[in-house]
């Protein structure tokens, strides 16, 4: 509920950072500002304001309105502008990702979810994935990689690894299993992370699926989680703890961090040189909502051949890919494509011949636009481009 | 939680979706709270609708509607006023938003001149010439929201950059401008194109009859909405160092500041003074703190001036800081500690209390308000809503001192905002009343500033504010007129 935040909306400056168009560090702050109207109600100050009116009993929610939170990203760019920080709890104090979160949830309440979401959260709630698929695809998974069901480390595909990019989902248990992690496997015990129903304001849903993870990881008796999406990663990391009101018994790490720990350790062996140059883009929920930055980064560089070459906007200051955790995508597909073009845009005056990404969804949203406008690119998800060079 | 199904649209709705597009147009209830406030605690006015132009012509265009519909207009660039917004009629007031209106137009390296449409960022604009090896004199705060026309038209002087302190405000760097009157007519200023017919390039504000420039400078927008600015830039300097001084009284601090600003050249570019209560954010044992920053183009320059500023202070009684201390100068001399207005929410809700003071008067005023701002802090129990003030001087040129008191306090509780908001507004009184100068243009200055005109002047105003605006459609109200 918006009401948790109140103390936080009110905080708000308004000293609109987060609508600066251009500094030393970002062209542009606010990517859904750039393309759309440009009002205020379209970036972090004026979706902030937004929520002080409700929370006055000045104005209150309307299909309107609704619309134009389904268009926030959840990126988190104008929260690593902001830069505020919460004195009580080190948290960023102005966090409009999840401002806009609470009020997409307060809007549910009021049965104004748009219907695409409802869609989207009953289908999640049906078959425990996002798209709809049986969870017996993820029993073949197991049974192809003969993945045990309980184990120290547990991989966590995620509903992308198994329905979407089946080979980002094989190429990271590859590469555990070449490393000597002996993974398992949850398999139809998995449940979707519930990043999008999170994200999307439906918590129940969230949570349903995250306490039935947990509960299903425990019992696996898992120590060490890894997964290749950065929503499931964050999700399970950052959101969980938040759901259960308590810490997590196990660690959670992404793939390029295991990776990057082998790479330090002298430990990554390669048996392929891939000669290309290749560029990488920041998911936001690995970047600025993880603050997982340097892992993919040492782990492309490790690679024999491998030129990598930064987009203008990288780090911190990366552009989203215009996803919006598949939520703009399904309810604004005009904009979010506007927003992947201008990365795909970024991507081809670096020169590199391959854009790389460590979170499924980046990538499919970034070779869809990409390969709409023909650009001169090949999309490979890390672990792929790892588990080539690795001869797997 | 109610459910608002259906609204009127604004009665120009329409007419104002044709000039600009419905893209650009906007009445929604939620999309008008959006732009009811500035970034000031001043209670915010709701206008009727918003509209973004993206030419002079809109601009020109919807003052016409405006005019023939005796609708009142509120221009506003990034919102970052800090005074309160221009009230209007609410309800019933367009605002133009200018941040369409975004284009950096012409670097001339030769005439050492930018045009750029007044809604470019300040910051954008600034990035754009650094990256060409130029600067010009904008503003130090808050650099990434303010527009380059509201910026002109909101602060006193046009603006204050970081070098504004030995070149003056920005007011002295603007060639001119393109400004759409209160009737709709396009008009350029500053005796260059458009206001010669037969001059093709350069400006010369003095040149070709009076200096109209200077009216849409500090003027929150009222006489015209500027569209297109030119304004002389400057190879960006080679060299740079800082300098951090510690002192143990007031009187030690402003004894260096006072002989410092009396030197010719300044020996500094930029020099800030700042009480214990403002040095407790990033010292331990907080003390009176002198912030030196010494620009140049080359480094015997700088280390000559540096040198000066050193034998001052040192027999004003100052210590050299440490190097942490010289960072924090650098901080101030960059605008790097004032630019990131964003984490000012950190320290809590604010309000800054501003404004420009002779050098002669400074100690006494100093002393004046920091009890008067004491004495209201007991009385209302500020400090129970966690509230804390940091004092900040500066020397401006040779015979000025801006001076601020920056309050903050923890609590957002309606009470509290309400009762720092009754200090905020007696210090604007009293400082006018002590015939000081508010740095801002907005609403509650200009009005306590438009109070205290003589009665010949303020007759001069409404006689030129009639004139251009008959209808009296921008800024109602503004000055009281």
């Amino acid at each position: 509920m918006l009401e948790k935040y109140r103390y936080n909306v009110a905080r708000c400056a308004r000293c609109g950072i987060c609508r600066a168009k251009y500094s030393e560090k970002v062209h542009y702050v606010c990517p859904v500002r750039e393309h759309t109207g440009g009002f205020e109600h379209y970036f972090s100050r004026g979706r902030v304001a937004v929520a002080a009116g409700i929370l006055e009993g000045a104005i209150d929610y309307s299909p309107e309105l609704v619309d134009v939170l389904y268009t926030c990203l959840g990126c988190k760019s104008c929260v690593e502008q902001c830069g505020s920080v919460d004195m009580r709890n080190g948290k960023s104090l102005v966090d409009t990702a999840k401002i806009v979160r609470e009020m997409r949830e307060d809007a549910i309440a009021l049965g104004l979810e748009p219907k695409i979401m409802q869609e989207l959260h009953a289908t999640v709630s049906k078959t425990k994935n996002t798209f709809g698929g049986n969870l017996e695809e993820k029993n073949k998974l197991a049974k192809k990689f003969e993945l045990p069901e309980k184990g120290d480390t547990i991989f966590f595909s995620g509903c992308y690894g198994v329905y979407r990019d089946r080979k980002e989902a094989e190429a990271t248990i590859k590469i555990l299993k070449a490393t000597g992690a002996a993974p398992a496997y949850l398999a139809d015990k998995e449940w979707c992370c519930g990043v999008m129903e999170y994200w999307g304001g439906n918590t129940k849903v969230a949570r349903d699926m995250a306490l039935h993870n947990l509960e299903a990881l425990t019992t696996a008796g898992v120590k060490t989680l890894v997964t290749a999406c950065s929503g499931c990663l964050d999700t399970i990391k950052d959101i969980y703890p938040e759901i259960i009101e308590d810490k997590l018994p196990f660690k959670v790490i992404h793939i390029s961090e295991y990776l990057a720990d082998l790479v330090e350790k002298g430990e990554l062996k390669f048996t392929k040189e891939i000669n290309k140059t290749v560029t990488y883009h920041d998911p936001c929920h690995l970047g600025r909502h993880a603050r997982i930055f340097d892992a993919p980064r040492k782990v492309i560089e490790s690679i024999p051949g491998i030129t990598l070459k930064e987009m203008e906007r990288n780090r911190e200051a990366s552009g989203c890919c215009g996803s919006g955790i598949g939520a703009v995508r399904a309810l604004e597909p005009d904009l979010a494509l506007a927003i992947t073009n201008d990365r795909i845009k970024e991507a081809v005056a670096t020169g590199a011949e391959v854009l790389t990404s460590a979170c499924p969804m980046c990538v499919e949203q970034l070779t869809l636009a990409g390969r709409a406008s023909k650009a001169k690119l090949e999309y490979i998800n890390l672990p792929a481009l790892v588990a080539e060079a690795m001869g797997l | 939680m109610n459910v608002v199904r259906v609204k009127e649209h604004h009665p120009l709705y329409s007419e104002l979706s044709v000039i600009v597009g419905s893209k650009y147009t906007t009445d929604s209830d939620f999309a008008v709270w959006a732009y009811s406030r500035d970034s000031s605690p001043v209670p915010g006015k709701v206008p009727g609708i918003i509209v973004r132009p993206g030419s002079t012509e809109e601009v020109s265009e919807i003052i016409k509607l405006a005019n023939i519909t005796h609708t009142p207009v509120i221009p506003r660039g990034g919102g970052a006023s800090i005074f309160g917004f221009p009230a209007g009629i609410p309800g019933r007031s367009i605002v133009i938003d200018t941040t369409r209106l975004d284009k950096l137009i012409e670097i001339n390296e030769e005439n050492m001149t930018v045009t750029a449409e007044a809604g470019i960022g300040v910051c954008e604009l600034g990035t754009k010439l650094t990256e060409k090896g130029y600067y010009a004199n904008l503003v130090w705060a808050p650099y990434y929201a303010d527009t380059l026309g509201g910026l002109i038209g909101g602060v006193m002087g046009g603006g204050w950059s970081t070098r504004t302190q030995v070149v003056g405000p920005n007011a002295n760097h603007i060639l001119g401008m393109k400004v759409v009157t209160p009737t709709g007519g396009i008009i350029q200023t500053g005796g260059g194109p458009g206001t010669n017919v037969h001059r093709k390039t350069t400006f010369m504000r003095d040149g070709g009859g009076p200096d109209t420039t200077g009216l849409f400078i500090g003027d929150g927008g009222t006489f015209g909405i500027k569209t297109e600015i030119t304004l002389s830039i400057y190879p960006l300097e080679t060299v740079a160092k800082p300098r951090g001084f510690l002192f143990k009284s007031f009187d030690d601090i402003w004894s260096a500041i006072s002989k410092l600003m009396a030197i010719e050249p300044f020996p500094y570019t930029n020099l800030v003074g700042l009480a214990p209560n403002a040095t407790a954010l990033f010292m331990s044992d907080p003390c009176w703190v002198l912030l030196c920053y010494t620009r140049g183009y080359e480094e015997e320059e700088v280390t000559t001036k540096i040198k000066v500023v050193d034998e001052v202070c040192k027999a004003a009684g100052g210590e050299l800081g440490s190097e942490a201390i010289h960072m924090q100068a650098s901080a101030a001399g960059t605008g790097e500690m004032y630019r990131e207005m964003g984490k000012l929410a950190s320290i809590g809700m604010w309000v800054f209390l501003e404004t420009h003071v002779p050098k002669e008067d400074l100690p006494r005023l100093f002393n004046k308000y920091a009890e008067l701002i004491d004495q209201r802090f007991e009385e209302k129990g500020i400090k129970e809503y966690g509230g804390i003030r940091m004092d900040v001087m500066l020397p401006v040129g040779h015979g000025e001192c801006y001076l601020s008191t920056n309050v903050y306090w923890q609590v957002n509780v309606p009470e509290a905002r309400k009762k720092v908001m009754e200090i905020a507004d007696e210090f604007v009184n009293v400082t006018i009343n002590d015939g000081l100068f508010a740095t801002t243009a907005q609403r509650i200055p200009a009005g306590v500033t438009g109070a205290n005109w003589s009665p010949s002047y303020y007759e001069f105003m409404r006689t030129l504010k009639r004139a251009m605006d008959p209808n009296n459609i921008i800024n109602p109200g503004h000055w009281g007129l």
